[in-house]
């Protein structure tokens, strides 16, 4: 499997304090490093400003810039970065607008914690291989 | 028509069951059909020459008509006519806002008629009355993404909780009672506006202090103020008196505009919650930091507005619908670059005593 080497820094972006719980136990089981969170769609863009993050995990739908909105900026900004969006199955049609914006995958929050486990697999062994680190 | 049969005019309107207004260039109505006429003014003089936003008693309009205040800019049905002179069909979903915060739905489409009337060119709109579709549809889908994603957290937090060492399960059994309890409360928020919509409310008076109900709502709110690293400050100026209403509404207009800040404020920001006294009143506030934009100021009320996308949010709605409609009480706001954003609701001392 084509795995990216080194730890993977994570920026994760919810508004319900639950859903960072859950996704930030999934991601720290994993090895995976959650560098900064934020509960607004404001501090998420400066959250990846500040981190550019491997992967920054992002709810669409936040307080006060949307994450749809965020993902466009953060494109812009920076046109690899690796933006995942964390919904629900009822936002579907706004999934398929952050893929047209560039989003690079989606994360359903409504699976089990397995399944959500091995999406967020999947789209680290997708990442570009970092640089060895021995 | 070739081969056809004419078909007068008023028979016409008379079957169309959507409303239909013909609009002149200075945004009068000229004309409406009977459905328009049933619903608005039993005759054609009480809604001739006058505008559409003038007979829903629009809150942009009073003395001045349709176009002119600024936040027409945002109407459904003007930019519908502007899409009309380019595009020959204008289509937009357009709500219209009472000064009491009723609201009219439409789905609008407009058409070129053709025609010159005194006033220039003559448009026919059609008014599809879209508001109770529109308000399920809108409940549904924030009731349900709401519920869903803290049930989910739920399932998945006992699923963590499985593997979890003893301190760590500690944690999660917090977090699950306090998801618990959120989902609780979302229910029954989502019921309370169901029912507060259909005028079925009964309240339950009892008397408060308003020092002692703005303490249970910075408790109450304590985790998402916390976590989000926010601030409370409270200002409580009004001491030694009791106010009558119903706790458990009351709480849960507050608890709506104390959201509102939570969720409009950024990370370190204060939130003032405050209350005065007023002659037979008290008023509380909530105030941020952030400012609204004049756009959002526009639909702050309305029931399916939402900076957090389309669909979701309706607590400055709900908030204002329960104070207004049950407590006696009176919603309003004020959003400046120097003061940040504030709302306010008053509330009469006595329920009993309150004018109606």
């Amino acid at each position: 499997m084509f795995m990216a080497a080194g730890p993977i820094r994570i920026v994760l972006a919810d508004d319900e304090i639950h859903i960072r719980y859950l996704v930030r136990s999934i991601i720290r089981a994993e090895g995976y490093t959650v560098v900064g969170e934020a509960n607004n769609g404001e501090d998420a863009l400066a959250m990846y400003r500040l981190h550019q993050p491997d992967i920054i995990l992002m709810d669409i739908n936040l307080p006060l810039k949307t994450g749809d909105n965020v993902l466009a900026e953060i494109i812009r900004e920076f046109p690899d970065a690796k933006v995942v969006m964390l919904t629900m199955v009822a936002d579907v049609e706004t999934v398929k607008r952050c893929l047209e914006l560039g989003a690079t995958d989606y994360i359903l929050k409504n699976n089990s914690v397995e399944a959500i486990r091995q999406m967020l697999r999947d789209i680290v062994a997708s990442l570009p291989q970092k640089e060895a680190t021995v | 028509m070739r081969n056809g049969v004419d078909c007068p005019a008023d028979v016409l309107s008379a079957l169309v069951s959507d409303q239909v207004i013909l609009l002149d260039d200075g945004l009068k109505i000229v004309g409406a059909n009977r459905a328009f006429r049933s619903e608005h003014g039993p005759a054609a003089p009480e809604v001739a020459a006058r505008s559409l936003g003038e007979v829903l008693n629009c809150r942009y309009a009073p003395g001045g008509g349709c176009g002119k205040a600024g936040a027409c800019a945002e109407c459904g049905l003007l930019q519908a006519i502007e899409v009309s002179r380019m595009a020959d069909v204008g289509e937009q979903e357009c709500r219209i806002l009472t000064a009491d915060g009723t609201a009219f739905d439409f789905s609008v489409r407009v058409l070129p008629l053709g025609v010159t009337g005194p006033d220039g060119a003559v448009w026919a709109c059609g008014l599809a009355d879209t508001f109770a579709r529109k308000r399920l549809r809108a409940l549904e889908r924030a009731f349900f993404h709401d519920v869903t994603n803290l049930a989910v957290g739920i399932r998945g937090m006992f699923e963590i909780l499985e593997n979890a060492g003893s301190g760590e399960g500690a944690d999660i059994r917090a977090m699950l009672q306090g998801s618990a309890n959120k989902l609780v409360d979302e229910i029954e928020r989502w019921r309370t506006l169901r029912v507060a919509e259909n005028g079925d409310l009964r309240l339950w008076c009892s008397s408060l202090s308003p020092d002692g109900v703005l303490q249970m709502a910075v408790d109450r709110y304590q985790e998402e103020t916390s976590s989000r690293h926010l601030k409370i400050v409270t200002e409580k100026n009004f001491s030694g008196c009791l106010f009558e209403t119903d706790r458990e509404l009351f709480m849960m207009v507050l608890g709506e505009l104390l959201l509102n800040a939570i969720e409009a404020s950024s990370r370190d920001d204060t939130i003032t919650l405050g209350s005065s006294s007023g002659e037979g009143t008290v008023a509380f506030y909530v105030k941020n930091s952030a400012v609204l934009s004049p756009s959002v100021q526009a639909h702050v009320f309305e029931r399916s507005f939402t900076t957090k996308g389309s669909g979701r949010g309706v607590g400055t709605y709900r908030a204002k619908l329960i104070a207004e409609r049950y407590l006696k009480g009176k919603v309003w706001f004020s959003s400046c670059a120097s003061e940040g954003t504030t709302f306010y609701v008053s509330f009469p001392l006595s329920m009993t005593n309150a004018r109606e």
